[in-house]
């Protein structure tokens, strides 16, 4: 497009086309075409490109996600006991690694931590600790 | 039953409310997925993802939106992260859409506007098929892509440039980098 008036009158002239409503006027798109051929060109080419999609249609498809939604929504979702299950084994795990990776022994907060976070994984698993969570499999 | 008032009884917990509106748009929903990942399959887990993702978000959904412009949203999300999780290419030159039925017209015609379509970026084929397929308005285009109406008319003009210039050289058209 030659000026930012020529970007304005091809965007209004295609709005137009496409049945929409523009800010500028009919008669100012009209009169600026007859002077211009760059916007002239624009818009015909831009007329020409919706006539040659006009046959076209969406094929039609057909689908059936039905089974394998529904089986997805039955799944539980982690819930927020299992979630700290995880979490507390993998900040166990990494507390453990890096205990026998150092050798200084580590800040001696570190231990009162990992003993909070296992106790708190024992009251998730209040009912029998010993049961294993189906959840986290 | 209109959508809102299924969308009220799903989340009212009736098992078979969510089972209507999957079943009311699946086939739509997989038309517009195939237009952005060119790939049955593909489409097909996008549209499951979607409609998974929507069952958890319905309690957002805004009974005064039209119910699949804002599924519409969601779908395209999973289908732009599916895409990118599996390394889709985002333009391929030689592929076809298998999408597009024109009665009317030579079937090369057919094929030439397919191969050109399928050689747009995702962002330009959706703009141009959402309008010249689906026929939406520049507002239905707006709250379906959830951008201003001004984009819109922007992401139309330049789509459409993009798709003349294939058509008119027989070569694919410039990839756009809009996103």
């Amino acid at each position: 497009m030659d000026t930012p008036q020529c970007d304005a009158i091809v965007l209004s002239a295609m709005a137009l086309m496409d049945g929409e409503t523009t800010p500028i006027d009919r008669g100012v798109i009209d009169a600026h075409i007859l002077t211009c051929r760059h916007c002239a060109s624009e818009i015909e080419a831009l007329r020409s490109l919706a006539e040659r999609l006009t046959p076209i249609n969406r094929a039609a498809v057909t689908a059936d996600v039905w089974p394998t939604v529904e089986a997805q929504l039955d799944r539980p979702e982690a819930s927020p006991s299992g979630l700290v299950l995880t979490a507390g084994s993998m900040f166990l795990l990494a507390w453990r690694a890096l205990e026998a990776a150092t050798m200084d022994p580590l800040a001696w907060w570190t231990r009162p931590v990992a003993l909070g976070v296992a106790v708190l994984m024992f009251l998730c698993l209040r009912a029998n600790p010993f049961r294993i969570e189906p959840r986290l499999v | 039953m209109d959508d809102s008032a299924t969308v009220q009884r799903c989340l009212e917990g009736e098992p078979d409310a969510f089972r209507t509106l999957v079943e009311r748009y699946q086939s739509r929903a997989l038309g517009h997925a195939m237009a952005i990942m060119r790939n049955r399959d593909d489409a097909q887990d996008a549209v499951q993802d979607a409609f998974l993702n929507a069952h958890r978000a319905l309690h957002t959904f805004d009974r005064g939106r039209v119910f699949y412009s804002w599924f519409y949203a969601i779908l395209r999300n999973c289908c732009y992260k599916l895409a990118a999780r599996r390394r889709v290419d985002a333009v391929d030159h030689e592929a076809r859409l298998d999408l597009l039925e024109s009665p009317g017209l030579p079937v090369d015609d057919r094929l030439e506007i397919e191969r050109a379509l399928a050689a747009l970026s995702p962002i330009d084929r959706e703009v141009v098929m959402l309008r010249h397929l689906d026929g939406l308005s520049y507002a239905e285009l707006a709250a379906w892509l959830e951008i201003p109406v001004g984009t819109v008319m922007s992401r139309l003009f330049n789509a459409r440039r993009r798709l003349r210039d294939g058509l008119s050289r027989g070569l694919p058209p410039a990839q756009s980098r809009e996103r």
